[in-house]
């Protein structure tokens, strides 16, 4: 079922060629940083580490876009009171938005492949290093995805969702969790190690980039985007049932 | 059959139903009329279950939202007032996705489309983009789409509205075939529909059912014979008249 709520939601990206312009947007942004700021093709970059090292940004810049619109604009036109009275459950309503929404994730970061491609003319390319960092890419989008379908379920407003969203997603993506935890440290003088380190985005994300598959890194992006889910089912239960 | 009982909804301190209760089965229509702002169409999404009342129960087909949420939800065909649809998609597209949540089959499918587009005259529209239709069309196109599965309790927010005279007689004729052997609930402030509709009046002012009776009981409640009396003598006081609410129904 949420299948059907996911290509209608998909479909509606592409009727207004909105989602062309983002992919447009988010390529050349992501090359002219990979390019100028990352060096791209001054150092060796055999995991195209200097274009995934700005992905995070892109992304937390870019998702909200797409994001924005999922529930604000079906608020807006109208649609949401058709939507929200629909034979289906909480969570088809939330698969279906937000798989949509990761989708147009992915293929902002599928934009890279000609770039990959050209890489792999000029130098050789470390292919297990390299899909560790897509997968990486892929996981951060997904859990920026689910951000987003919360902030846009609970602010009515497109352009409103998408600043809102920008910002948490900024502040998910480069707040550093050891200075906030410092306080806790001093209380509690057994607090493993690496405590601080578990609830970072960022050094999650370069555990990624830099080849380190792990099934730790795994379950912080999923069980993020869980958590991130279930609060969407709560604002969409609430939706359905607190009006 | 639909039990509401006892319906109260506040919005702040506005009571925009107070202790609303009826029943209904099919057979007639049932006309919602009321001067606007009466809360008709809170109480329509109160059905529905797009709104949550402060107080009392709806029953439809003895369940209840609490419970049968989905169940219900199965069972009705909504068309909110404005007719929001998705612009982007063509008649046939929007039906296909209507159908496809309702999960009727592909032989489900077809016939309801027949059906809803011979009845509603959209045959012409529908391979056409939603966004491209007129008001017309697209308020065919949100009854089409909430009759589509046929449900057992059809709830249509102002059907008739922006329609042309040819346009009204068809639609109307349509769900008075409909009703014969489905619930189907109106709402709307023209007084002909529900004479042409020779259906069962609720009508709500204030918050509150003034009349719950055929539209026939609708005319005798006035002194020159004409709906638009008998409506006004029983919605006084509705909108801050100062004239004695009269005793009808």
């Amino acid at each position: 079922m949420w299948l059907t709520l996911y290509k209608r939601e998909l479909g509606s990206f592409f009727y207004t060629y909105s989602a062309y312009f983002i992919f447009a947007v988010y390529m050349l942004f992501s090359l002219v940083l990979a390019i100028f700021a990352g060096l791209y093709f001054v150092v060796d970059n055999p995991a195209m580490r200097s274009y995934f090292a700005f992905q995070p940004l892109m992304l937390s810049l870019m998702l909200p876009a797409v994001t924005g619109r999922l529930w604000a604009e079906e608020a807006k036109s109208g649609t949401l009171e058709v939507l929200l009275t629909l034979p289906v459950g909480n969570w088809t309503l939330v698969f279906g938005k937000f798989f949509a929404a990761l989708t147009m994730g992915v293929l902002m970061i599928f934009t890279s492949v000609p770039l990959a491609v050209l890489t792999s003319k000029i130098i050789t390319i470390d292919l297990a290093n390299l899909a560790s960092a897509y997968l990486g890419a892929m996981l951060a989008a997904a859990a920026l995805s689910a951000l987003g379908c919360v902030v846009s379920c609970l602010i009515p407003l497109p352009s409103a969702a998408y600043l809102v969203s920008v910002f948490l997603g900024w502040l998910l993506v480069f707040l550093n969790p050891s200075p906030l935890l410092a306080p806790l440290a001093e209380v509690w003088r057994e607090m493993p190690f690496y405590l601080p380190l578990a609830f970072d985005f960022s050094g999650r994300y370069r555990g990624f980039m830099d080849g380190y598959f792990g099934f730790d890194g795994v379950f912080y992006f999923v069980s993020l985007t869980a958590a991130l889910l279930t609060f969407n089912w709560v604002t969409v239960y609430l939706a359905r049932r607190g009006r | 059959m639909i039990e509401i009982r006892e319906l109260v909804k506040n919005f702040g301190k506005r009571e925009v139903l107070r202790k609303v209760s009826f029943s209904a089965g099919a057979g007639e229509p049932i006309t919602l009329l009321g001067p606007n702002g009466a809360g008709k169409t809170t109480l329509m999404r109160i059905i529905c279950g797009y709104m949550t009342p402060d107080a009392g129960s709806v029953r439809i087909c003895g369940m209840s939202y609490e419970h049968n949420r989905v169940d219900i939800l199965r069972k009705i065909g909504y068309m909110p007032e404005n007719t929001p649809l998705y612009q982007e998609m063509t008649v046939f597209e929007y039906l296909r996705f209507v159908a496809k949540v309702f999960q009727l089959t592909e032989k489900e499918f077809a016939v309801g489309v027949q059906e809803t587009t011979d009845g509603l005259g959209l045959g012409s529209v529908i391979g056409q983009k939603i966004k491209t239709l007129s008001k017309g069309y697209c308020r065919r196109t949100g009854i089409a789409a909430a009759l589509l599965h046929r449900p057992l309790l059809a709830v249509l927010d102002e059907p008739t509205e922006g329609l042309d005279p040819n346009q009204k007689i068809a639609v109307r004729r349509f769900l008075k075939d409909y009703a014969k052997d489905h619930m189907v609930l109106i709402s709307t402030h023209l007084l002909e529909e529900a004479e042409t509709l020779k259906s069962h009046v609720l009508l709500l002012a204030d918050g509150q059912i003034r009349l719950d009776a055929p539209v026939a009981r609708l005319r005798e409640c006035s002194a020159d014979g004409t709906l638009a009396d008998a409506f006004a003598r029983l919605t006084v006081g509705a909108s801050g008249n100062e004239k004695e609410v009269p005793i009808c129904g």
